[in-house]
């Protein structure tokens, strides 16, 4: 039905209506669970948590005075090159709300649909890199097709040398694959990937995976190399959406609101948060 | 409350707790072995009542089922009416088999529908992969669903 007649994505939105409640339903074990964890926290722990919070946000907002000053420079160099205008979008934060149970697939629901404005296409990050991408839109919810789904490929490039590469999700959380890399290619383990933005799809800068493991096979055209992704798939429980097309056209979301140098400070910042506690 | 208003309401009701259990989060694993519930909770409602449930409810819960996992629309749909199909033609005879010749046909009934799915997701380019494992804790699980739902018959006191 879904080929050949059009209506039948109103119909799927409509019907997303009965549905969606199971989704809340089936998530209310976890939130459980989390309330519980939170409301038997004890002091000590609470004083504690928020010591190191507050310490981290100090270091944030100083790599963010950082990002400022770098950002003007690099805009002033922009400038100078005259290069193009340079993708900036907003996110919106949602919440997982549940795992696709088809063992063959990696899909996750999330608590954001279309009356949010999330649209089909939109990237997903979480605090620590590239997630997925939407790939189909309820009323109140949407499921993400994660990169380690073995349909996803994603145009990437190496931080290092800009090397490019596809990145092809494997069916497994652990890993990617990258494929068509010539044997000659300068990829090394450790290497870290970022979108490439070629594709159109995904914007460029965001950092997808690092580099494990580089095989060379005399009786492969190609390099075996793999890569593990950085988002953490299976645990992540906040995630973003960023939204905006390629021209700097914001789309209209209303809540929810953080601006995306905010997210990639927190990324730069991680390192050195995590190392402080 | 009217006999046809109570068998629409006690079959939404176990239409959606089978929802609830399809989508219910659990371990990596055991997502291997998760039970097609919607299949046996339309056959057990067509055995105890095929003068009520037939293909209709089949095509709403396959429809439902359909915008829950996000299958082409109407592939469900096909699959759980083809079981509807099935028992309908074959509701006597379940009726007044023992338990092991019912697990069969409940064996082959879910497991029908496993590759009919299959087949048809492959027809429309959305195959993803094909597992016997759902059909096989079908087996093991057909008997408490039973006792659940026939608890759920005698809390509305259907007839």
């Amino acid at each position: 039905m879904d080929q050949f007649w059009r209506g039948s994505d109103a119909v799927r939105m409509y019907l997303g209506y009965l549905v969606t409640p199971v989704y809340w339903m089936s998530a209310v074990p976890g939130r459980l669970q989390e309330w519980l964890a939170d409301t038997t926290l004890t002091r000590t722990q609470l004083l504690e948590e928020n010591r190191r919070l507050q310490r981290e946000a100090l270091v944030l907002e100083q790599k963010i005075q950082q990002m400022i000053a770098l950002k003007t420079e690099n805009q002033r160099l922009r400038d100078l090159l005259k290069a193009s205008e340079q993708f900036v979008g907003e996110a919106l934060v949602v919440e997982l709300l549940s795992v696709d149970p088809d063992p063959f697939t990696h899909k996750i629901l999330i608590n954001k649909g279309q009356n949010q404005g999330v649209k089909v296409g939109q990237p997903v990050l979480d605090a620590f890199g590239l997630m997925g991408q939407v790939v189909e839109v309820l009323p109140h919810s949407s499921r993400v097709l994660l990169v380690a789904d073995s349909d996803h490929a994603i145009p990437v490039q190496v931080t290092r040398n800009g090397v490019r590469a596809i990145a092809v999700g494997s069916g497994t959380l652990d890993y990617l694959d990258l494929v068509y890399v010539p044997d000659t290619a300068d990829l090394r383990v450790g290497d870290h990937l970022e979108s490439s933005g070629l594709g159109d799809r995904f914007p460029r800068g965001y950092p997808v995976a690092e580099v494990v493991s580089v095989e060379h096979d005399p009786g492969e055209p190609f390099a075996l190399v793999r890569a593990r992704p950085l988002a953490h798939l299976d645990r992540s429980r906040y995630l973003l959406i960023i939204s905006g097309d390629k021209k700097g056209n914001l789309s209209s979301i209303e809540e929810g609101q953080v601006s995306v140098e905010d997210v990639n400070s927190g990324e730069v910042g991680e390192g050195e948060a995590s190392s402080d506690d | 409350m009217s006999s046809p208003i109570r068998f629409a309401a006690v079959f939404v009701l176990s239409l959606y707790l089978g929802f609830l259990l399809t989508t219910l989060a659990m371990p990596a694993p055991l997502n291997w072995i998760r039970p097609n519930w919607i299949p046996m909770i339309i056959i057990f409602w067509i055995i105890q009542f095929p003068a009520v449930f037939g293909l209709l409810s089949a095509v709403i819960a396959g429809v439902l089922f359909d915008v829950l996992v996000g299958a082409p629309l109407g592939l469900h749909a096909f699959t759980f009416s083809v079981v509807a199909f099935l028992t309908l033609l074959m509701h006597r005879r379940i009726k007044f088999f023992n338990v092991w010749q019912q697990l069969g046909i409940i064996f082959v009934l879910t497991g029908t529908e496993r590759l009919l799915a299959y087949w048809l997701s492959i027809l429309v380019g959305d195959a993803t992969g094909f597992t016997m494992w759902p059909a096989i804790s079908n087996l093991v699980l057909w008997l408490p669903t039973c006792a659940a739902l026939g608890a759920f018959q005698r809390l509305f006191n259907l007839r």
